[in-house]
């Protein structure tokens, strides 16, 4: 027996917004192939695959001679320092100016509830810090710690200063902007609870939002610090030292094999970072 | 002058809010309260009672100065709120502790913490960051927590707390708070029932000691009924009456919930049975 109610209800039609932006994607991504006239099928060549091949087989055997492994073992650490000093650098950095760039915290939100109501142009004045902060994380933040590093070498010389620069620079603009995101979603009762009993802004933000935001920020930062022993392998070929200047010298003495072996120490590095960081922030989770 | 020995005093206050998903602009308004008129001396003690959606938690609010009103007054210890701002807000709203039904006590921290809270009014920033590290005024932290009967969890994590262990630190964050003024929004809702009336008179003895004004939000009239000498009856942002348990009828209290879906066909003559049944307590 069929029951009267059990007809669906007729589809919504697409919406010509939703039709514009899947067409618009689409294009976008067609045209990007396109314009870098990039073609898979050129990899499968036969000569091309030829010389893939002889280039991957001049890595063969990767050099583990002792004295060589012994050599790289200061680049190394070089590497983890420069991640790890680039990252508190990046803290230093990008947590006060996240704490002003918290829109949350300045311009509008629970944390204002019962306050009076200021005129437009105090408004504007409040929101003086939030504006200047925000337009300081964007910049740190859209220029590639790369390029950072480049300008710092010019400045401070070569050496690992100019990448720990650069990573602590790029890397505060993202903290900053995601710490800034990770307070403005937390739960503002507590704070509005602790506003409700005379506090001052900043105490229900210290006591309220923080301490609710804690687990998660550190979480982020271990996960930044994991990216940072990344880049800073890639800052190591713009003369910022570590393993990643140790790989550069070797590929340009075409010393396949240290190169190689160089590699598979970067692997194990950022292998262990990633292990390290995820331990930790499942704790913390 | 009169305004000086009153505790809150309201006239004619209104608020509503843009509805849910509506845009404010097209007139998607909410009436929370609709020309609220009442006065309540310091130290009394009464029962705000009404369904959901009534406008008790709106009330409140305005209480506690967290809202301020599209329109009419509202005078707290005979200040006007509205005419003062920064330190001396401040100073007024400390005046008033308020227990909210989800306690709204910050999950994280220690309970000795979100204790402490309360006495965030009178810390400088500094001392407030200070005590996060190694906690300040730990003996009236521990005296408060005793009070209330959490003197052993002080240490405890506060998310590690049952409701009603963490209930109780919210209580204890209003005492160390040392206000003039209780209020609590359903304290209750999230209660044991048979905990219930344990809790409201705790409530009362806690805020007749110290001869605080306290005003309940309820859900449960029996309750109400049972322990306030005074309960205001509010429906759709309206007083609908203003009296003594004593003089309060079942035809009033259906008047009350009208149209609510939670109210049964004559509940509210089981509700003044109840009354009958078990005199006021105390």
């Amino acid at each position: 027996m069929n029951l009267p109610s059990a007809s669906p209800p007729t589809r919504p039609p697409i919406s010509a917004g939703q039709f514009t932006i899947t067409a618009g994607i689409a294009a976008a991504i067609v045209s990007a192939f396109k314009f870098t006239e990039f073609n898979p099928l050129l990899l499968a060549a036969p000569g091309s695959l030829k010389a893939m091949a002889e280039f991957a087989l001049g890595f063969f055997p990767p050099d583990l001679s002792f004295t060589f492994l012994a050599t790289t073992l200061k680049p190394a650490f070089e590497t983890i320092q420069l991640a790890t000093a680039g990252t508190a650098l990046a803290i230093l950095l990008g947590f006060p100016l996240s704490l002003m760039a918290t829109s949350t915290f300045h311009l509008h939100g629970s944390l204002f509830e019962g306050d009076p109501i200021v005129s437009k142009s105090q408004k504007f004045l409040f929101a003086t810090p939030y504006w200047i902060s925000r337009l300081m994380l964007n910049t740190m933040r859209s220029i590639p710690e790369l390029i950072w590093a480049l300008l710092f070498v010019r400045m401070a010389g070569l050496g690992p200063a100019a990448g720990i620069l650069g990573i602590g620079v790029a890397y505060a603009g993202i903290l900053g902007k995601v710490f800034a995101e990770i307070m403005e979603g937390a739960d503002t009762r507590p704070a509005l609870a602790l506003r409700a009993t005379g506090a001052t802004r900043p105490q229900a933000v210290l006591y309220g939002i923080l301490p609710a935001s804690f687990r998660t920020l550190l979480s982020y930062t271990l996960y930044r610090w994991e990216c940072g022993m990344r880049a800073a392998a890639i800052l190591g070929f713009v003369g910022a030292g570590g393993l990643g200047q140790q790989i550069e010298i070797s590929m340009r003495m075409f010393e396949h094999h240290r190169t190689a072996t160089l590699i598979i120490e970067l692997f194990l590095l950022v292998a262990l970072s990633d292990a390290i960081s995820s331990h930790l922030r499942k704790k913390f989770t | 002058m009169e305004k000086i020995q009153k505790a809150f005093n309201l006239a004619n206050v209104h608020k509503r809010f843009p509805m849910a998903g509506g845009r404010s602009s097209r007139g998607n308004w909410k009436n929370a309260l609709r020309g609220v008129t009442l006065s309540i001396r310091s130290g009394e003690s009464v029962a705000v009672i009404g369904p959901s959606g009534a406008g008790k938690t709106t009330l409140l609010r305005m209480m506690n100065l967290t809202l301020r009103p599209d329109s009419g007054e509202i005078y707290i210890d005979g200040i006007d709120p509205s005419k003062i701002s920064g330190k001396e807000l401040r100073r007024l709203r400390a005046g008033t502790g308020t227990i909210y039904q989800q306690h709204n006590l910050i999950p994280t921290l220690r309970a000795v913490h979100n204790i402490l809270a309360g006495r965030l009014s009178s810390w400088s920033i500094f001392r407030s960051l200070y005590s996060l590290l190694s906690p300040r005024e730990i003996n009236r932290a521990a005296e408060v927590a005793h009070q209330v009967g959490v003197l052993d969890k002080l240490w405890e994590r506060t998310d590690r707390l049952s409701g009603g262990e963490q209930q109780r630190v919210a209580i204890a964050r209003t005492l160390i708070q040392n206000s003039r003024h209780l209020l609590a929004d359903e304290p209750i809702a999230s209660v044991d029932p048979s905990r219930a009336d344990i809790l409201i008179s705790l409530l009362r003895k806690l805020s007749d000691k110290s001869q605080k004004t306290i005003i309940v939000n309820l859900h449960d009239v029996p309750v109400a009924l049972r322990h306030f000498p005074r309960i205001i009856g509010l429906h759709a942002g309206k007083i609908i009456f203003d009296l003594p348990p004593e003089e309060i009828t079942s035809d009033l209290l259906i008047r009350l919930y009208e149209g609510d879906q939670e109210m049964r066909a004559g509940e509210a003559h089981t509700w003044i049975g109840e009354i009958v049944k078990e005199p006021l307590a105390g």
